[in-house]
């Protein structure tokens, strides 16, 4: 099955984004959450997304899942001591594209397929068009 | 759209009520995604409480758009082999998802 690897700047949202696409696939993906700096702040910490990534790595793939810019490219410094590794790094907002992705994965879609259905979290239209006067 | 051979319905259909308190949202929406994968029927999903809804095929974000909240009728069509099976599976589990809260 397709790993999740969820990657933001706060322990606490990566954490929170997990524990949503957990209940949404009862615990049956792949999923690690890290987030912050090695101190505790908000950052990024390159040895705990190499420690993710190999605590879900395998020969189906592992999906990234990041809030901003700067954790992707950390994503791709530490992939680039790791040329074996099936990973794709998601352009998808954060929350909703776990949670898309983590579905997905839960019904044995492929790295490809995963990944798709993360990106479509951009086209989630949230408000209803009845409630369109209301829509910014 | 019509019978075939006398007794032998092209398709199946259900309105179903949706009693779960957060509607058809988040981990339920994810729940009746992963059921429908279980069926080869091609599987549609309109909310009819919502004039502005048309029918869509089930995906997962189709599912998070229908905007169906708690009271709300939802039909679920399915075409295919195990279009009874179909229905009648999606229509319980919301039943048993509702139950559960």
């Amino acid at each position: 099955m397709v790993g999740i690897l969820i990657v933001a700047h706060s322990e606490q949202l990566a954490s929170g984004v997990k524990e949503f696409a957990d209940q949404a696939t009862h615990g049956q993906v792949p999923i690690v959450a890290i987030g912050g700096a090695i101190d505790g702040s908000l950052g990024i910490n390159a040895e705990a997304i190499r420690d993710g990534l190999h605590r879900i790595a395998s020969d189906d793939g592992v999906l990234v899942l990041v809030d901003f810019t700067s954790a992707a490219l950390s994503v791709e410094a530490v992939l680039e001591d790791e040329p074996a590794m099936r990973v794709v790094i998601s352009n998808a907002p954060l929350v909703e594209g776990a949670y898309l992705a983590a579905v997905e994965a839960s019904v044995g879609a492929t790295l490809e397929e995963t990944a798709a259905a993360a990106l479509r979290a951009r086209d989630l239209m949230k408000v209803h068009p009845e409630h369109r006067q209301r829509f910014r | 759209m019509g019978e075939g051979h006398t007794g032998s319905k092209i398709m199946e259909e259900r309105v179903v009520k949706i009693r779960h308190p957060l509607g058809l949202h988040a981990r339920p929406a994810a729940d009746f995604y992963r059921k429908t994968r279980e069926f080869r029927s091609r599987i549609t999903v309109r909310n009819i409480t919502r004039r502005s809804s048309v029918e869509l095929p089930v995906s997962l974000l189709n599912l998070l758009q229908l905007g169906a909240s708690q009271g709300h009728q939802v039909l679920i069509r399915a075409e295919g082999e195990d279009e009874r099976e179909a229905v009648a599976a999606l229509a319980a589990l919301l039943d048993q998802l509702a139950a559960e809260e």
